[in-house]
């Protein structure tokens, strides 16, 4: 009996010796995987020559590779209107596949848009994939439809303005934050340069060579969107620099691809047109571009609330270091030459064809929030009576600049 | 045999011999009609105060409803907010309620009208009903709302896309129940007429009007349910130029759920008026009709 006892004493410690073995060499293989994320940056630009270098250069450097190595002094910049936008090499931030596949759920009313293409191309590319999260959009969520949503976690981020839904919320207790930005137009600012804002037709003034905003007050202005909607900002600047407020003409929302017809049958006298509507309107003398968004601001981006912000701050800051990675890669200046097979998986999404894309300028993607832009919209917006309080928020109860932060600058920010 | 009626009993006197006593009704019969009314209202008001009473509370209490549905008092109004709103003392809210009121009265007459007259045409003539009906009744399946793009398209964008959707909705639903109540006239009521050698004036003045009127109100109070309705669902599409459907609308996207639960509860006190305003009407026309003739209206 006391041989065999010791036989079993014997047998015991040899089966946890092979469990050791077995359980150490499945270790090795999990930290062996590690310095994927290089590979995967590398493998994200695909033919973008320069994307794959600069991967390459994370690559070389293995488990010890910098994932922010690209992501130098042009990666954060002072948020004022003239800066230069913010950008990090192509490939960067390189991905940092969390631990655990985690899913989010984006909630948006558009899909397929120009501005879209950051999350759009980063789920069809493979950029969410890399860092191990489950990306599950949902179409036809309005920004205040998400904002609900998100506040019960329910949704982790949604798309859309900074609208006064966003600010009423805010006020009212939400813990909804604006994450990310979105874009602007290189040339905002320059009439001379037809792209999206305030077309009218030339015959409601007297000079449509210098249009004179005043002359259409009292007339009516076509827009997509109500008095609520961020776009109602720049509009609204434009004509207080005329000395007229916005609350002087009449409004008529018209849906976005009506507004040329409209303006066309004389129905409205000005209009805000978006991307790539406005194309329709350009080279034609019978109109002219007499706004436009103001430079350097982007006027919307993505929102989350403090399930996602701060909750699976972790999953927030891989989305977003998704979102700007293909922004680095696929959309830096220059992507309508440089990232014709990206612009076409935007094309095939949308259902549209690769010129609707290629023949508009350039859209300046931005994931900084400039500076005021949250403040100055309030202005408008009180003026319109769409708020439903009496002081202006601060902006730093807007935006939380500290996950992008995080995302090109490291946990330090 | 078990005798159930509880004011009648068997007479000890003889087995066969069933004697009634008189009811309550029958001793004291204007005190039974107060007493049945005073419950009628007492139910009336009782049930929708008691449901009142429930979402003040759930509100006051964020209730978990089943621990799914939280009432979130940032997202849910209460009753008495709703009552006590900022808003119903602003102008511009009593001129959205008007602009829908406007819209909804002018689109009813209309479709009411038009309803009314197709109605008895087809009902009388089985020529025009030939003609008409296969058209009609394919129409009539039509979501209406479908039809908004092609009004604007029509009509633009004033006020006119707006008000001939809800006539259009009225009009199916007036045609459907005035060519019904024409054609439910009962044959002995022509026939005794025709017996009087009446013109085909006289037997519409005196036998098919008259006879079909009281059916005729019937679809007139549910078309004044559905104008409501479809006056919302265009609001709502196109909230520009105001009404109820876009402060709902409004409240929605401005994320004032304030102003979204006001408008819905005006939305339900317009067409409650808006029907009880028929259902008088109706009673003024034709005191023959009995006192309730469409089952959950009003």
């Amino acid at each position: 009996m006391r041989g065999t006892r010791k036989d079993w004493w014997l047998k015991i410690l040899g089966l946890l010796l092979v469990f050791a073995v077995i359980a150490s060499a499945c270790g090795d293989d999990d930290e062996g995987s590690d310095p994927e994320p290089g590979d995967d940056a590398s493998d994200s630009s695909g033919d973008d020559s320069s994307g794959d270098d600069s991967s390459d250069d994370g690559d070389d450097g293995g488990e010890d590779a910098d994932p922010l190595a690209g992501c130098g002094e042009g990666a954060v910049t002072d948020l004022s209107p003239d800066r230069d936008v913010a950008r990090c090499e192509p490939g960067y931030p390189a991905p940092q596949p969390l631990e655990e596949r985690a899913s989010v759920r984006l909630a948006t009313n558009f899909w397929g848009f120009e501005f879209t293409a950051p999350y759009v191309l980063a789920l069809e590319l493979g950029e969410f994939e890399k860092e191990n999260l489950d990306v599950e959009v949902v179409t036809g969520v309005s920004l205040a439809d998400g904002i609900v949503q998100m506040e019960d976690c329910t949704v982790d981020i949604t798309v859309g303005g900074t609208e006064a839904s966003l600010h009423n919320g805010i006020s009212a207790g939400l813990t909804v934050k604006q994450v990310i930005g979105n874009y602007f137009p290189p040339d905002a600012g320059d009439t001379s340069i037809d792209q999206t804002g305030l077309w009218a037709r030339a015959d409601a003034f007297t000079n449509p060579d210098d249009p004179d905003l005043t002359e259409l007050e009292g007339t009516t202005l076509g827009t997509a969107v109500a008095l609520g909607s961020v776009i109602n900002y720049p509009i609204g600047l434009a004509f207080q620099e005329a000395g007229v407020s916005l609350l002087d003409l009449d409004l008529e929302v018209i849906p976005s691809a009506d507004l040329p017809l409209a303006l066309e049958n004389g129905a409205v006298q000005s209009a805000w047109v978006l991307d790539p509507i406005w194309s329709q309107l350009a080279d034609n003398p019978d109109f002219v571009l007499v706004a436009t968004q103001p430079p350097g601001e982007a006027l919307g981006g993505l929102y989350a609330s403090s399930c996602f912000r701060e909750d699976r701050r972790e999953v927030a800051v891989a989305f977003i270091r998704a979102l700007i990675r293909t922004m680095n890669t696929y959309l830096a200046e220059g992507y309508k030459t440089n990232n014709v097979e990206e612009l076409q998986v935007l094309a095939d999404v949308a259902d549209i064809p690769l010129e609707a894309f290629t023949g508009t300028p350039e859209t300046l993607m931005d994931w900084e929030m400039g500076e005021g832009t949250s403040e100055r919209a309030q202005g408008f917006f009180m003026e319109y009576g769409v708020l439903e309080y009496d002081e202006i928020i601060p902006e730093d109860q807007v935006y939380d600049r500290s996950i992008y932060l995080e995302a090109v600058r490291g946990p330090e920010g | 045999m078990t005798n159930t009626d509880p004011n009648t009993t068997v007479d000890k006197r003889g087995p066969r011999v069933l004697r009634r006593e008189p009811g309550v009704a029958e001793i004291k019969p204007r005190a039974h009609v107060r007493n049945r009314k005073a419950a009628e209202r007492a139910l009336a008001i009782g049930v929708p105060a008691a449901l009142l009473l429930l979402w003040q509370l759930a509100h006051h209490y964020e209730w978990n409803l089943l621990g799914y549905w939280k009432i979130d008092q940032r997202f849910y109004a209460s009753p008495y907010e709703i009552v006590t709103s900022e808003k119903l003392r602003e102008a511009d809210f009593w001129r959205d309620v008007w602009t829908s009121t406007r819209r909804m009265l002018i689109g009813f007459a209309l479709g009411a009208g038009a309803g009314v007259f197709i109605g008895l045409a087809m009902g009388m003539s089985r020529l025009v009903r030939a003609a008409l009906d296969p058209l009609l009744t394919a129409l009539y399946t039509v979501p209406k709302l479908a039809l908004l793009p092609l009004f604007l398209t029509i009509f633009g964008f004033d006020e006119r896309p707006r008000v001939m959707l809800i006539a259009v909705t009225v009009f199916f639903f007036v045609w459907i129940s005035t060519m019904a109540a024409i054609m439910a006239v009962p044959e002995g009521y022509r026939e005794a007429a025709m017996s009087f050698g009446v013109s085909r004036w006289q037997m519409f003045r005196h036998v098919l009007l008259p006879g079909s009127l009281p059916q005729i109100f019937v679809g007139l109070r549910i078309a004044a349910g559905v104008a409501v309705l479809i006056l919302i669902g265009v609001e709502l599409v196109i909230p520009s130029q105001g009404g109820i459907g876009s402060l709902i609308e409004r409240g929605r996207t401005l994320l004032i759920p304030e102003l979204t639960y006001v408008g819905i509860a005006l939305a339900a006190l317009l067409g409650l008026l808006f029907t009880l305003v028929v259902r008088w009407i109706g009673r003024l026309l034709i005191p023959w009709a009995p006192e309730d003739n469409a089952p959950g209206q009003g």
